[in-house]
């Protein structure tokens, strides 16, 4: 599961430290705040204004912020803004930290999401403990959305991930003018394999299907598209590249031994589509043109890989769709 | 709790941390900059510079407390809340004297120690 799994590991390392980023404009702060942390095993970076706080927390990516809201060149209110207002940053977990009394109502604190405050002087034990509790905040949430976006059953991106990324990458393809290619693909027969052998069975061959898709390629995104459909986006590939991916699938899905049932063999079918870039309809019509072009390899006998003709597929993907 | 005690005729505040050995070299590098600092809010004050004035007091208020020096934490935050309420000169004036005398009674717990410390 090249993609996911990727991705899973960039976002929760097995080893390294998570990176806390301390503002404040005064040097004794900063001090105070690496020693007290000096055995969380932590990577502390520092900033002492508004502008560098925002800069480092983007090119940085700390797992949590300690922020003072006395800053030289204006409010840590301003770095917060700032911060929730960009998706990269915005589940970046923020302590706020302030000698003042209490943070005044009228600047709506408490509106800008989760966020926690510490007072100073602060002891080592309300320090460590609110540091921790950030990082377990910052984990889980990235855990969480990470866990939404994947299919429970195969491991592989669900469906949301797969239109937000077919997105991501059409826009990528046509502003570089890169090829892009979709493989949407079908069990064969599914019904009846569940029919015949029970869902348990047929929920192995879905599982050993997404692992044969998954084995390409680093760059493929490999997503299940729904029931036992299932797409591979591949980007800068073009049409002949992806054909002979999807064959490749093809056959190694059909090689597959089933212990428990020898006699069984699965196939699947495969509609291919490649981006045009002279006339770029879409992510919605390259999705209808891999979908047409696999209700033709399913019309042909199933069991083979065919590609869609930018033209005539995507009518007939959309008579299919309006009809 | 901090050790408060007059030595020639200075009221000495040693820090809570002067003996964590995890603290005590950047208590020392804390104790050697409030002359420094004492300086600052001195000629903050002589100049009529309120904002800069609050400035240091409020950096003194939060990180004091923490370097284990709470009476001058307090005495940092007595100048910035009459600076933000907007007080008299003179309230103002008494209340950076007071904190300028603290800055003295932590950095001469120094003298406790073994190095000498100039104080002006």
């Amino acid at each position: 599961m090249a993609s996911a799994r990727d991705e899973l590991l960039q976002r929760f390392p097995e080893s390294g430290s998570a990176r806390v980023l301390v503002v404040d404009d005064h040097d004794f702060m900063h001090r105070l705040i690496r020693v007290r942390l000096r055995g969380e095993s932590l990577e502390v970076v520092s900033a002492w204004t508004c502008v560098e706080a925002i800069e480092k927390a983007r090119n940085e990516r700390p797992d949590l912020i300690l922020l003072d809201i006395d800053l030289p060149d204006g409010s840590g209110l301003t770095v917060i803004r700032t911060l929730k207002d960009a998706e990269a940053t915005r589940d970046i977990p923020i302590i706020c930290i302030s000698a003042s009394e209490a943070l005044p109502d009228r600047d709506g604190w408490h509106h800008l999401g989760e966020m926690d405050f510490l007072r100073k002087p602060f002891d080592t034990g309300e320090l460590l403990a609110r540091v921790r509790g950030g990082l377990r905040l910052g984990r889980a949430l990235r855990l969480l959305q990470t866990k939404a976006r994947l299919d429970g059953l195969t491991g592989l991106w669900n469906r949301e991930y797969f239109d937000a990324r077919l997105g991501a990458e059409w826009n990528e393809a046509v502003r570089h003018g890169l090829p892009l290619s979709l493989v949407l693909c079908d069990l064969d027969g599914f019904k009846q394999i569940n029919d015949r052998y029970g869902h348990p069975f047929g929920d192995q061959v879905l599982e050993r299907f997404a692992r044969v898709l998954a084995s390409g390629r680093g760059s493929d995104v490999a997503c299940r598209y729904g029931g036992e459909e299932f797409a591979v986006i591949l980007p800068n590939t073009n049409a002949h590249d992806a054909l002979e991916a999807a064959e490749r699938w093809r056959q190694a899905i059909g090689r597959e031994n089933w212990p428990t049932r020898p006699e069984f063999r699965a196939s699947a079918s495969f509609g291919v589509a490649d981006l045009d870039v002279r006339h770029p309809a879409g992510p919605a019509a390259l999705v209808a043109a891999a979908d047409a072009a696999l209700y033709e390899a399913k019309r042909r006998g199933r069991d083979r890989v065919d590609l869609a003709d930018p033209v005539s597929t995507l009518e007939r993907g959309v008579d299919r769709r309006t009809g | 709790m901090p050790r408060t005690e007059p030595i020639e005729n200075v009221e000495i505040e040693r820090s809570e941390f002067a003996s964590d050995p995890e603290m005590r070299d950047i208590v020392t590098l804390f104790v050697d900059d409030l002359p420094r600092r004492a300086e600052s809010l001195r000629s903050a004050l002589l100049a009529g510079d309120r904002a800069r004035l609050r400035m240091l007091a409020h950096q003194l208020r939060g990180s004091a407390g923490g370097y284990g020096f709470p009476a001058l934490g307090n005495a940092a935050a007595n100048v910035e809340i009459l600076i933000l309420s907007e007080a008299g000169d003179e309230r103002i004036g008494g209340a950076v004297e007071r904190l300028v005398s603290r800055c003295r009674a932590a950095a001469a717990s120094d003298r406790l120690g073994s190095r000498p410390i100039v104080f002006e």
